[in-house]
């Protein structure tokens, strides 16, 4: 199966959202998370956190095993 | 049998609309559930679009839902978490809601203001509330002198 996007459980701070779209792209989790955080004086990446969080599934039991 | 577009009761957020989407194109459903949020945001397209296929699209097989989630006990808790996992990113939603419409029907809205209603009622709280405060120590003193005997009876 293709690779999809998820919440990660294993690299999660708040909702996951950050460490599921690294392991997405494999990238670092905490420069997603700087972005985020940079993101957040220009106050659009707290809804489109809060989106991400809602929209994104968590990653199935038996899915690819997380980094 | 040709495919057919159904709404997926596994695999959604409100309707299944776009997990049934997701399903039928066979695409990432976190891709197509954005796509709906910004042409809801930036054109209301998504809106009207998403109320019109919950009502026309029918709803995916049950029983076949059923089976597909006997099989891997972890698609029920997939669900289950996502349930819950919704409350908190819900909550805060309803609050940044909260705080735009406040700011949208009271024109006079200010934080100032608010500030200013707070420290007023703080101020007639003190004065006026006074003998209240008063008989509740009173009260809340008489189980604490209890307590200790309560605790001795004990040990």
């Amino acid at each position: 199966m293709e690779k999809r996007l998820y919440k990660s459980k294993t690299n999660k701070v708040l909702g996951g959202v950050c460490g599921g779209l690294a392991e997405y792209f494999d990238v670092d989790p905490v420069l997603v998370r700087v972005i985020f955080v940079i993101l957040l004086f220009t106050s659009t990446s707290l809804i489109a956190y809060l989106i991400l969080w809602v929209i994104m599934p968590q990653r199935p039991e038996n899915g690819l095993p997380s980094a | 049998m040709a495919k057919r577009l159904y709404r997926s009761t596994t695999n959604k957020v409100i309707g299944g609309v776009c997990g049934g989407i997701a399903e039928y194109f066979d695409v990432d459903p976190v891709l197509v559930r954005l796509v709906t949020i910004i042409l809801a945001m930036t054109t209301g397209v998504g809106f009207v679009a998403y109320i019109i296929a919950i009502i026309i699209i029918p709803k995916g097989d049950e029983s076949v839902v059923q089976a597909a989630q006997a099989a891997p006990v972890s698609s029920t808790s997939t669900i289950d978490t996502n349930r819950w996992g919704n409350l908190i990113p819900g909550f805060i939603l309803i609050a940044i809601g909260a705080i735009f419409l406040i700011k949208q029907l009271l024109w006079w809205y200010n934080w100032h203001m608010a500030w200013a209603m707070v420290l007023i009622l703080a101020g007639i709280a003190l004065i006026f509330w006074q003998p209240n405060f008063g008989f509740g120590s009173h009260r809340h003193s008489k189980p604490d002198s209890t307590h200790p005997h309560n605790g001795g009876a004990q040990v």
